[in-house]
């Protein structure tokens, strides 16, 4: 999949471009046209995360990207009418990636599909998992889709629950010892920074890691 | 007032139409089509009259500033009117209060001709499979010849400036600096000028420059000279575009890249210039890659304004008008409407 902006500068698109020099993958073009596009609804490191699958999903389907500047989370569910309505070719799918954070998973989906509404958007049909519904939608003529992922794990111990979960359980797979006592950080992020050097001390397995 | 220009087979553009405004502002991507809308407004009034534009001991004419504009190929002749070079004839069609007032460039052994539905005087050429058709002169296909037969406005007459035309522009002032000075607009011009510098102009004079070679410069208040070539490319820019508007007095002012060298204090002063032209009853079209520049100029011109997001799609003039609003909610939305235009058009 290669993605394209539908905004420059545009934070989502610099990242993953800047991660695709780095690690010599190729994701990012400078412009395409597409019935399909990724809403990033938080920021980074989402934008990251979802270049690099975007990588790994191989292919050569052009999809749009954008991050709606002054909005968060559900509230992107307010302005997908813009993206509707004045986009061409008419939009059948939308990809919406958003933190789980202190919310219960459920009350995510029902505050959803409850925005959906408000905005006079029907729902024809739902399927999907945990952390994954898609939505069969209606607006006026408008049938598309929308993939709503729900970024965070419950397993990890944090107040609020983002994309960097995932990192976190890596750490735990890959350093036997580690028990992350996440909460002490004040949420992952300071732990991701802390693990982006091999030499770091994290959860005091910096000798162990070394040898 | 030109209501709505209609292209076919000018330069770039097989075919479009667009309606226009008392300023239209047309944002595109490169190679859009822009440039050629605005040539094609820039010939209509004539291609063989003289515009204030000067290179190599000569005024040049409106079809050889466009010449000149695409002088990187290093090519001679005018074939690049011609759609792909190829096609056999080009057509502008302007509709000005109801009437079409339609130019035709047609290829025939060589040349150009160039006819006007205008009752006009026009020389008859017997061109094979057209019979006689009328002419007011004729472009070499391979060299710079030229012939004129009639060289007075068929529209409105137009202005056009361009970043690459200011030193033609610069070159016609100081050729024609005697009758310039004398029509008192370089003081208020160096005045005006003062108020996006910080130094403060009282004039613009003439003089030798070290050698004896005669310079342009801007006067300043404590009686020192800077010579205008010296001065910040946006202050000359705005020094050369306002005095050649004050010499030739269009009806149209037609502006490329209007962003060019200016930072927002100038595009400021613009807009609100373009403002009192607006209200004088001129017309203007401008072409922008920015946003920033739409907003202000557009702004302050509400009421005037029609802004077009435009691009060519096989060639075909794609067109969208967009309002200021629409563009504040593509914003809120992630979307820039000059890098999404793919997917707006």
């Amino acid at each position: 999949m290669k993605l394209f902006p539908l905004e420059l500068p545009n934070k989502p698109i610099l990242n993953i471009s800047k991660i695709s020099r780095k690690i010599k993958i190729n994701v990012t073009v400078p412009s395409g046209s597409s019935e399909s596009i990724v809403i990033i609804s938080n920021g980074s490191p989402d934008d990251i995360v979802f270049g690099i699958l975007s990588f790994h999903s191989d292919g050569k389907e052009l999809v749009g990207i954008v991050k709606p500047p002054r909005i968060t989370r559900i509230a992107v569910l307010d302005i997908i009418k813009t993206y509707l309505l004045k986009l061409k070719p008419r939009i059948k799918k939308m990809l919406i990636l958003m933190d789980q954070e202190e919310d219960n998973l459920n009350d995510i989906f029902d505050k959803c599909k409850r925005r959906l509404i408000k905005n006079n958007i029907s729902i024809t049909k739902e399927e999907g998992e945990l952390r994954l519904k898609v939505y069969d939608c209606k607006y006026v003529d408008r049938e598309f889709k929308i993939i709503l992922v729900i970024n965070g794990l419950d397993e990890i111990d944090v107040k609020k629950h983002r994309i960097e979960d995932h990192l976190i359980k890596a750490a735990c797979l890959f350093l036997k010892d580690f028990k992350p006592k996440v909460n002490d950080y004040n949420g992952p992020q300071n732990l991701d920074n802390r693990l982006s050097s091999p030499y770091n001390k994290v959860g005091g397995q910096d000798e162990k890691y070394k040898k | 007032m030109i209501n709505r220009i209609k292209i076919k087979n000018l330069k770039g553009i097989k075919e479009g139409e667009l309606d226009l405004f008392p300023l239209t502002i047309l944002l595109g991507s490169n190679n859009s089509g822009k440039t050629t809308i605005l040539e094609a407004l820039f010939l209509a009034s004539n291609p063989f009259r003289k515009v204030p534009y000067f290179d190599k001991d000569k005024n040049l004419l409106a079809v050889e500033v466009l010449q000149l504009m695409h002088e990187t190929l290093k090519a001679e002749g005018f074939a690049f009117l011609l759609h792909r070079y190829t096609a056999q004839e080009a057509e502008i069609d302007c509709n000005v209060n109801s009437e079409n007032y339609i130019l035709k460039f047609i290829k025939y052994y060589g040349k150009v001709y160039v006819n006007s539905n205008r009752k006009i005087p026009q020389e008859k050429i017997d061109i094979r499979g057209k019979g006689i058709v009328p002419s007011i002169g004729y472009l070499s296909l391979f060299n710079n010849e030229l012939h004129i037969h009639f060289d007075l406005f068929l529209v409105d007459n137009s202005l056009l400036i361009s970043p690459n035309l200011i030193k033609f522009g610069y070159n016609y002032l100081e050729k024609n600096w005697a009758s310039i000075i004398n029509m008192g607009v370089c003081r208020k011009v160096a005045e005006e000028s003062s108020t996006l510098s910080n130094e403060s102009y009282k004039d613009i004079t003439i003089e030798p420059f070290l050698g004896g070679k005669l310079s342009i410069y801007a006067y300043l208040e404590d009686g020192t000279r800077i010579r205008l070539g010296d001065l910040g490319e946006g202050i000359q820019s705005y020094i050369i575009t306002r005095i050649l508007y004050e010499v030739e007095g269009p009806s149209i002012v037609l502006w490329d890249d209007v962003e060019s060298h200016f930072n927002p204090k100038i595009l400021f002063k613009i807009s609100n210039w373009f403002g009192d032209l607006l209200d004088e009853g001129k017309q203007i079209v401008l072409t922008t890659h920015s946003l920033e520049a739409a907003r202000i100029i557009g702004e302050i011109n509400e009421e005037k304004a029609g802004i077009y997001l435009i691009n060519l799609d096989k060639n075909i003039l794609k067109t969208k008008k967009i309002t200021l609003e629409e563009i504040e909610e593509f914003k809120e939305a992630g979307i820039d409407v000059r890098v999404a235009d793919s997917m707006l058009l």
